[in-house]
């Protein structure tokens, strides 16, 4: 009886260092995330060039998010201390049913819509026709959900 | 030669406290800060300069706050720090750099703002500093001392550790392309009051994306662009549509606050004067259009600031306070009757210390009644914002106006490492090329 107590609260134990430890991995993951995605959405915006290392950082951040929050509910769902707190993970419903071509389409068209005269230089028009030109040549690299979700962050952005 | 000149204009500047740090620094900087009480009769713009980067790693296997003073080597003055800051553990799966997961920062006195001439040297021993680390921390662990620093730097810094139990650490460099090789960098700058809306300008020439709209919009232009109808008229109905539908729920919230300022407040604003009040109706409108907005999304980190541009450290009841009669009234006159529409408008939501959701815990109306309101007497008033509700160690209007600000305004300004400055990311290999841009604006 004792030692079932004991496996409990070792078991117990490690899912809170381990929650705790997911928790901050993630947590500057996220925010090294938000701060690439605001650097795109910047340069964008001033029409300056992107480069592809800022959109692969992008998409490995992403990667490594859903993989820790794999991570932590896979262990919860494995916990018996823990099963009702499930989170989602990379294969969510609506995102599985994008095709990462649609995205890429949809990206190029929010811009033209988010930016007004003022901020259609040359210049910058060519740079954003670069920018799409770069997630076309890399949409064979990545999964689509991974370019979805990409694209979503950094639309979310421009539409201030 | 540049040492003399740095050592000329070293002297005799008055102090204040950029940031608040640990219990530690906190003495020492209590020991070697001129506080005063009374502002000052003439208080020059001075300029302090913070900044991190995740390319180099400390190896930090204590509690403490690793990091080495930079102490002028004539005065025994600080100048300024280079420590370890935030934990990073983006490459914990590492081998490489399991066990070194801080990231490094540097920033000058947090108590002393610096002169043009100052900042230009200092930003160069800052550069070359990062850079001798970097390379020489590429291959194998960098075993870092006072002396090596010292060295680099002969003769101008006595260079001490801050803890005394660790007087040297580890140091490794991630290897990447010199254009990756990112720094965040902060700029703190003390000024006028009046100068506060130049401070938006050249935010807003260097397309600072928030400080950009917030300046369309202040400037009465019509609110043409992004309407989310006009985005989503241009996607052709799917799946992708559906999920863009759900990002423009944000931007439809801010909607009717942008055209109230572009329709409403811009009018009123394009026929202020230049004046101390103007640019506290400046700061006002711009926390009431980033704060205050309605907008539902709540950013990674603890605390506001990450939402903010430009931000006060001085609470702004007390900026409120230096003003004078006249001028406050200005200042009431303009924003009252605004408040007809933005009195309700709450709080944005946003984590507290502890990771817990604040959802609108005040409206816009209770924070301007806040700065305004003069009838409670006490040593230091602090309007509701400063710091945020259930904050505590948050850098947001900490500061007094009189002993660290020598009476006049105190701002941060965030969210440089987003621009791209020169079409170019700001790396390690850039600061001192940024720091000179910026500071000869500041100065000039």
């Amino acid at each position: 009886m004792k030692e079932v107590k004991m496996k409990k609260v070792k078991k117990f134990f490690i899912l809170v260092i381990f929650s705790a430890s997911t928790l901050f991995s993630s947590q500057a993951i996220e925010k090294e995330l938000a701060s690439n995605v605001e650097r795109v959405a910047h340069g964008l915006f001033a029409g300056c060039p992107i480069e592809t290392h800022e959109i692969r950082g992008i998409f490995s951040e992403i990667e490594e998010i859903d993989k820790i929050k794999k991570r932590h509910s896979d262990h919860e769902r494995d916990s018996d201390t823990s099963n009702d707190s499930h989170q989602s993970t990379v294969s969510d419903d609506s995102l599985s049913s994008i095709d990462s071509r649609e995205a890429i389409d949809g990206m190029d068209k929010i811009m033209d819509a988010c930016f007004d005269q003022r901020e259609k230089s040359p210049i910058q028009i060519e740079q954003r026709k670069n920018f799409i030109g770069m997630l076309y040549s890399l949409e064979s690299s990545v999964s689509s959900e991974i370019m979805t979700k990409a694209i979503l962050m950094i639309s979310e952005k421009l539409m201030y | 030669m540049n040492f003399c000149l740095f050592f000329t204009f070293y002297l005799g500047f008055h102090s204040f406290i950029f940031s608040l740090y640990s219990a530690e620094e906190k003495e020492h900087l209590k020991a070697s800060a001129i506080v005063s009480d009374a502002p000052v009769a003439f208080s020059p713009k001075l300029m302090g300069i913070e900044i991190e980067t995740s390319t180099i790693k400390i190896k930090s296997p204590t509690a403490d706050k690793l990091g080495f003073y930079f102490n002028n080597a004539t005065n025994g003055e600080l100048v300024w720090v280079l420590e370890e800051d935030t934990l990073d553990a983006t490459f914990r799966d590492s081998a490489r750099f399991d066990e070194f997961d801080q990231n490094v920062e540097i920033k000058t006195h947090p108590a002393k703002g610096f002169s043009l001439a100052e900042m230009i040297n200092i930003i160069g021993d800052m550069e070359d500093t990062i850079k001798y680390l970097y390379l020489h921390a590429l291959d194998t662990a960098l075993d870092v001392t006072p002396h090596a620093l010292e060295t680099m730097h002969h003769p101008k810094y006595v260079v001490l550790p801050k803890s005394s139990t660790q007087i040297h650490f580890l140091m490794k460099s991630k290897i990447l392309p010199s254009e990756e090789r990112i720094i965040k960098p902060q700029v703190t700058y003390q000024l006028s009051l009046a100068e506060i809306p130049r401070v938006f300008r050249r935010l807003g020439e260097l397309k600072h994306l928030g400080i950009n709209f917030f300046l369309h919009d202040l400037s009465g232009a019509p609110i043409e662009i992004a309407s989310s109808e006009s985005i989503l008229s241009k996607l052709p109905e799917g799946p992708f549509k559906k999920l863009a539908r759900g990002i423009t729920r944000n931007k439809d919230l801010g909607e009717p606050l942008r055209r109230y300022f572009s329709e409403r407040i811009a009018p009123q604003f394009a026929s202020l004067p230049e004046s101390r009040e103007k640019g506290l109706i400046t700061l006002f409108l711009y926390y009431w259009y980033e704060l205050f907005n309605d907008k539902r999304i709540k950013g990674p980190e603890p605390g506001l600031k990450q939402f903010l541009g430009v931000m006060s450290r001085i609470p702004l009841s007390q900026l409120y306070e230096s003003l004078n009669g006249l001028e406050k009234e200005a200042f009431k006159s303009f924003i009252m009757p605004h408040l007809a529409f933005g009195a309700s408008h709450k709080l944005r939501p946003y984590l507290n210390e502890d990771d817990e959701e604040v959802d609108g815990p005040i409206n816009l109306a209770e924070w301007f009644e806040s700065i305004v309101d003069e009838s409670h007497v006490t040593t230091v008033r602090r309007d509701l914002l400063s710091p945020p509700p259930q904050m505590v160690e948050h850098s947001m209007g900490t500061l007094d106006i009189n002993s660290h600000a020598n009476g006049i305004a105190l701002i941060e300004v965030r969210g440089y490492s987003n621009l791209k400055h020169k079409d170019k990311n700001i790396t390690i290999d850039r600061i001192r090329e940024f720091g000179i841009d910026e500071s000869g604006w500041f100065f000039g």
